[in-house]
């Protein structure tokens, strides 16, 4: 109850801060505050996957975030070409494999994934969930194989777009 | 109500949806839109949780990846939008358009 209550309090808090704020990066960087907490509702009422997946989430935008800045930088352009060579693709890798992953955990797995619990992580032996959530498994590999494929064509357009330039 | 979290998320989509519409910032906009699937998740997974169903889960989830996707590519295209005009108002997108 206490807990829910700070917790409550912390998100209205934020989101205003994040809604009112004159710094457009202080806004930022407090939205990434925000989705934390949320992040923290999710682990503290047990959803394994939700908690997981917003985390996911969360790295996502801080990664694109931190590296555009870096990029706003007056850097060398061969540093500047480097990273958008890879930042976009890894970027798009990580939204891609999960919204596939999901759409394969919802059509393949079975429902027992999106009711596992924290909770049963501390009762039960780690193995047997793990060999029970078989879906994770799913998850991951299609994330990885996706986030091959993504990489691939990216890294291909990409190059097009160099070339282009040059010419 | 405040310990069943229906309450902040409420609050939160009735903040993010002000700054939506309130704020001339791009980025903001942006972010304030990204925030209201996010409290639309929480809701579903809330009712999910108290009614023991799975579904809310999966709602939640999908809206938390929608949110996720929009606030990622938001994100690029404003920060390109920066790296064009050197500004963050709306004023500047609509000469754009133009």
């Amino acid at each position: 109850m206490g807990l829910d209550l700070v917790l409550s309090v912390l998100i209205v808090v934020i989101s205003t801060m994040t809604v009112f704020s004159r710094q457009p990066f202080f806004a930022v960087f407090s939205f990434i505050g925000l989705m934390f907490a949320i992040m923290i509702i999710f682990m503290i009422k047990g959803s394994v996957i939700l908690s997981t997946v917003l985390l996911l989430s969360v790295g996502s935008v801080l990664l694109v975030t931190i590296v555009q800045l870096f990029m706003n930088l007056d850097l060398e352009k061969e540093f500047q070409q480097y990273y958008k060579m890879n930042v976009v693709p890894m970027f798009g890798m990580m939204v891609m494999g999960v919204i596939l992953g999901v759409l394969s955990l919802t059509v393949f797995g079975s429902k027992d994934i999106f009711l596992l619990k924290t909770s049963q992580l501390k009762t039960e032996p780690l193995n047997k969930v793990i060999l029970e959530s078989y879906d994770i498994m799913i998850l991951l590999s299609v994330m990885g194989l996706l986030g091959v494929i993504t990489t691939a064509s990216l890294l291909i357009n990409n190059e097009e777009e160099t070339y282009e330039e040059e010419q | 109500m405040i310990e069943s979290f229906y309450f902040p998320a409420i609050i939160l989509f009735c903040i993010a949806m002000a700054g939506a519409i309130l704020k001339r910032n791009i980025l903001l906009s942006v972010l304030c839109t990204g925030l209201m699937p996010l409290s639309i998740a929480i809701m579903y997974y809330h009712f999910g949780l108290t009614n023991n169903k799975a579904s809310g889960t999966e709602a939640a989830l999908i809206l938390i990846i929608y949110a996720a996707l929009y606030m990622a590519f938001g994100l690029i295209y404003v920060l390109n939008f920066y790296n064009k005009k050197k500004s963050l108002m709306t004023e500047d997108m609509k000469i754009t358009i133009e």
